[in-house]
């Protein structure tokens, strides 16, 4: 980590959402989902977020995208506010901040060949450049072959499929990578050259990784720090070794305490 | 000694795909038996078979004997004698599992009229006593509520309550806490550990998970392109793997796992 400014930096996140009215006459309840939450992700950082469903790390990521305004607080990069607006007012932040999200098989288009998943973004970005020596650079990056871009998503694994998302994401040339759980719906073998490949792109690219995940031995392998969301709060934040090896909130040991573990003897 | 499943050179194709190779398993009355392998491997198949639940057109051959008796070439309705009454089986998603617009506790009460022969009355006491056996907070306000009503923890607990009704000699657990939180996985793993332990119930554990199935089986079958590559006691073939695919799922796992190292603290 270097001494520098932080790139992205949310401050004070609020949200809740508005329950269904159980009665008629009764007043709509309402849920917090987050609760005054603050983060800040430094240049090449890399960040896990871990919570368990309903913990509000969905809705964390919503809001560290723009995609969700919080009731209150703020997001910013490089210290300029990132505002929920037209996508035209977005497009600077969009180039910066990426998102790979969880399943393959649904985040890309089955219609499109691959060259045009992954110049989507050049486009609705309006980068500047040769898009398709773009989309040629990614795909390597990604150890795709370069014939990948006249093929179907159909036509590939869910790893390779993973690898596609990854290229689009990487396509504008971000410095920050937003990943909501990018591992969880491969099969292990697939899920080690995954994460390797975000290790490698994230330390030659000099990316920065946010990294949401239920998946505690995968973020304790990706991310120098953590952040243990909890009831809608971050209950547990700082560097990965401090946070897993010895915790001081009950529920991040509760957490810990339940991910099982191969026994030690099979390390022999 | 007869086993209380044996499979015998099971071997299915699907069309002109040969989806199960030569499957050969074991298991006796109280043993816990985990299969493992990588999506597509073979072993939901393999449960299925036992379960006379494959795909129609599916083409079987070999032996599936449950305590001695052939089931292969049974008929659906000789099958549905042995489902649900000595083979159970827990699905992966309680959310599809269970009957969206049916009350869990008239779900946990189905079996318990068909394979015990319960009176209405008499079946739904007993879905209480079942609910609070499988550890349902609150079970006589529980039974009453509907599926999407209760957390996925909450609804696995119903899903093992439906499956231990019928009082099998055999669970079938298919991946039944991959859709699940680490805290509630732990939670369901110790229930069930409890569960077959006092109840005598054999179990087939089915996962890819190897730290999870380490906690659960005494033995372990690995499972890839629809054979069996390699088995034995689970801490034998995890000690000593011989097979490349058991070598590759352990590398895997370590890689991805949680490394349980340097911890300065006691859960």
């Amino acid at each position: 980590m270097t001494a520098q400014e932080p790139l992205l930096v949310a401050s004070g996140l609020h949200r809740r959402y508005r329950l269904p009215r159980a009665r008629l006459f009764g007043r709509a309840g309402e849920r917090h989902a987050l609760r005054g939450v603050d983060l800040s992700l430094r240049a090449g950082e890399s960040l896990g977020i871990v919570g368990e469903s309903g913990s509000g790390k969905s809705t964390l990521v919503r809001l560290l995208l723009a995609l969700d305004r919080p009731d209150a607080g703020t997001v910013s990069y490089r210290g300029r506010p990132v505002v929920v607006g037209p996508p035209r007012s977005l497009r600077w932040f969009r180039r910066e901040v990426q998102v790979v999200l969880q399943d393959p098989f649904a985040s890309l288009d089955p219609r499109q060949r691959v060259g045009a998943i992954v110049a989507e973004p050049l486009e609705c970005l309006r980068v500047p450049g040769d898009h398709r020596a773009r989309v040629d650079e990614v795909l390597a990056a990604v150890e795709l072959d370069p014939d990948t871009r006249d093929r179907y998503p159909h036509e590939f694994s869910g790893g390779q499929r993973q690898r596609i998302a990854i290229a689009r994401a990487l396509a504008p040339a971000p410095r920050v990578l937003v990943g909501d759980e990018p591992l969880s719906a491969l099969d292990v073998a697939v899920r080690v050259q995954v994460m390797d490949l975000l290790q490698s792109l994230a330390t030659d690219l000099g990316l920065a990784l946010v990294l949401v995940s239920h998946d505690i031995g995968v973020v304790a392998r990706l991310c120098q720090s953590t952040a243990v969301v909890h009831h809608g709060e971050i209950v547990e934040y700082g560097l990965t070794s401090q946070v897993l090896d010895d915790p001081s909130h009950p529920y991040t040991r509760r957490l810990l305490a339940a991910v099982p573990e191969l026994p030690l003897w099979t390390n022999q | 000694m007869t086993a209380l499943l044996e499979i015998d050179e099971l071997t299915v194709r699907i069309g002109d795909r040969l989806v199960i190779d030569r499957v050969s398993l074991r298991l006796d009355a109280g043993d816990r038996l985990g299969l493992i392998g990588a999506s597509g491997s073979g072993k939901s198949v393999t449960s299925l078979a036992v379960l006379g639940l494959l795909p129609e057109g599916a083409e079987v051959t070999g032996s599936i004997r449950l305590g001695g008796t052939e089931l292969l070439g049974r008929s659906d309705r000789e099958l549905s004698a042995v489902r649900g009454r000595r083979i159970a089986m827990v699905f992966q998603e309680p959310q599809t599992a269970l009957d969206p617009l049916m009350r869990v506790g008239k779900q946990i009460a189905g079996p318990l009229r068909r394979h015990r022969g319960l009176s209405r009355a008499g079946a739904a006491a007993a879905a209480v006593a079942l609910a609070v056996d499988v550890g349902l907070p609150d079970p006589e306000r529980l039974v009453r509520a509907y599926p999407h009503q209760l957390s996925g923890g909450q609804r696995q607990r119903v899903g093992l309550a439906i499956a231990l009704a019928g009082e099998p000699e055999l669970l079938i657990a298919d991946e039944p806490t991959t859709a699940l939180d680490v805290t509630v996985q732990a939670e369901i793993l110790a229930l069930l550990d409890d569960l077959v332990t006092r109840r005598g119930t054999a179990l087939l554990f089915i996962t890819h998970d190897l730290a999870v199935v380490a906690q659960v089986a005494h033995r372990i079958a690995v499972m890839a392109g629809g054979r069996i590559r390699e088995q034995g006691l689970t801490e034998q073939v995890l000690r000593h793997p011989a097979d490349p695919v058991t070598r590759a799922l352990l590398a895997a796992a370590r890689a991805t796992g949680f490394p349980a190292l340097t911890r300065k603290w006691t859960p």
